[in-house]
C-alpha cells in the first residue's frame, strides 16, 4: 500500500508531462483517477500546471500582438529585393 | 486566380510581418532575411496555385512556415531526435527532478508574481521581452518544434510527420521545452 501511495504522490515528471498530453491523449480512468489525486497534494505540480497554461495563453496573444507591432520592419535593402522579385 | 492576390502590396503589406515572424523563430536576422525572400520567390513563383480557400496572408505565412520547417531541417543536426532525448535524459532529469526525494520537481515555487492576477488579457512589455529572450536560449532543436505547437497551433500528427519524430519523443521534446522555457521565466521573475 505504502508502495503505491508512494508511485502515485511522486514522480513529478511524468505527471507534468502526462498534464501537457492530456487534451489530445485519453489516458485509462485508473491512470487519470491517479493523476489527478498527484496533482492535488503536489504544489510543484499545482504551479507547473498554472504556469504553463499562463504561458499556452501568453505565447497566443503574443502571436496576435506581432500583427499591431510595427517595431520590427524589413530593412529597406530587403524590402528593395523583394520589389524586385515581384517585379520581374 | 492571379487576381485574387495582390501581388503589387505585397511588400507594403507583409514584408514586415513576414520578416518579425522569421526573425522571432530564428533570431538570426540574415537567415530570417533569406527566409523572407525565398518565402517571396515560391509564392511569386506558385501565385497560380492560390486557390483564394484562405486570405493573402495566410498563404504567404503558410509558406513562409514551411521554409522555416526546411530550415530547421537542414541544420545538421548531429544526432536524430531520439539519440538526442535518451542521452540528455539523466542530465535533463537531474537538473529538474530530485532523485533523493521520490522524483519531486527541485525547483522552489515560484512566487508567482502575475499568476494570482492573470489572465487571458494580460500581456505586459516585460512578458514579451522575457518571453523573446527565453525562446532565444531554447535549444534549436527544442524551439522549432515548442512553437510549430503552441504559436502556429499545428496538429501534434503534422509536426511529428514534418520533423520524422515518435509520438513519444514529441511529447517528451514539448515537456522539456516547456520546462526550460518556464524556468527562464521563472528566473525574469515573470511568472
Amino acid at each position: 500500500m505504502k508502495s503505491y501511495i508512494n508511485r502515485i504522490l511522486n514522480n513529478c515528471s511524468e505527471v507534468s508531462l502526462n498534464y501537457l498530453k492530456k487534451d489530445e491523449v485519453s489516458f485509462p480512468f485508473k491512470q487519470r483517477i491517479e493523476m489527478k489525486i498527484h496533482i492535488h497534494f503536489c504544489k510543484c505540480c499545482q504551479n507547473f500546471i498554472h504556469q504553463s497554461d499562463i504561458i499556452d495563453n501568453q505565447l497566443k496573444l503574443y502571436k496576435e500582438s506581432l500583427l499591431e507591432d510595427k517595431k520590427v520592419k524589413a530593412s529597406d535593402e530587403l524590402k528593395d529585393k523583394l520589389e524586385k522579385i515581384i517585379s520581374e | 486566380m492571379e487576381e485574387l492576390l495582390d501581388t503589387k502590396n505585397w511588400v507594403s503589406n507583409y514584408a514586415d510581418y513576414l520578416y518579425h515572424i522569421a526573425l522571432f523563430k530564428t533570431n538570426n536576422q540574415s537567415e530570417a532575411e533569406d527566409l523572407v525572400q525565398n518565402t517571396f520567390l515560391a509564392a511569386f513563383k506558385n501565385k497560380e496555385s492560390f486557390r483564394g480557400n484562405c486570405s493573402e496572408k495566410t498563404w504567404l505565412t503558410n509558406i513562409l512556415n514551411n521554409k522555416i520547417i526546411d530550415y530547421y531541417r537542414k541544420k545538421k543536426f548531429e544526432k536524430p531526435f531520439s539519440s538526442y532525448i535518451s542521452e540528455t535524459d539523466d542530465e535533463f532529469g537531474n537538473h529538474f527532478f530530485d532523485s533523493h526525494n521520490f522524483g519531486r520537481w527541485i525547483n522552489k515555487i515560484s512566487p508567482n508574481y502575475i499568476s494570482n492576477n492573470a489572465d487571458h488579457t494580460v500581456i505586459s512589455k516585460d512578458f514579451s521581452a522575457a518571453m523573446e529572450k527565453c525562446l532565444e536560449k531554447m535549444p534549436h532543436r527544442l524551439k522549432s518544434i515548442f512553437l510549430a505547437k503552441y504559436f502556429d497551433e499545428t496538429e501534434t500528427k503534422s509536426i511529428c510527420s514534418q520533423y520524422e519524430i515518435s509520438d513519444a519523443n514529441f511529447w517528451v521534446i514539448i515537456f522539456r521545452a516547456k520546462t526550460i522555457f518556464r524556468t527562464c521565466l521563472e528566473k525574469n521573475e515573470i511568472i
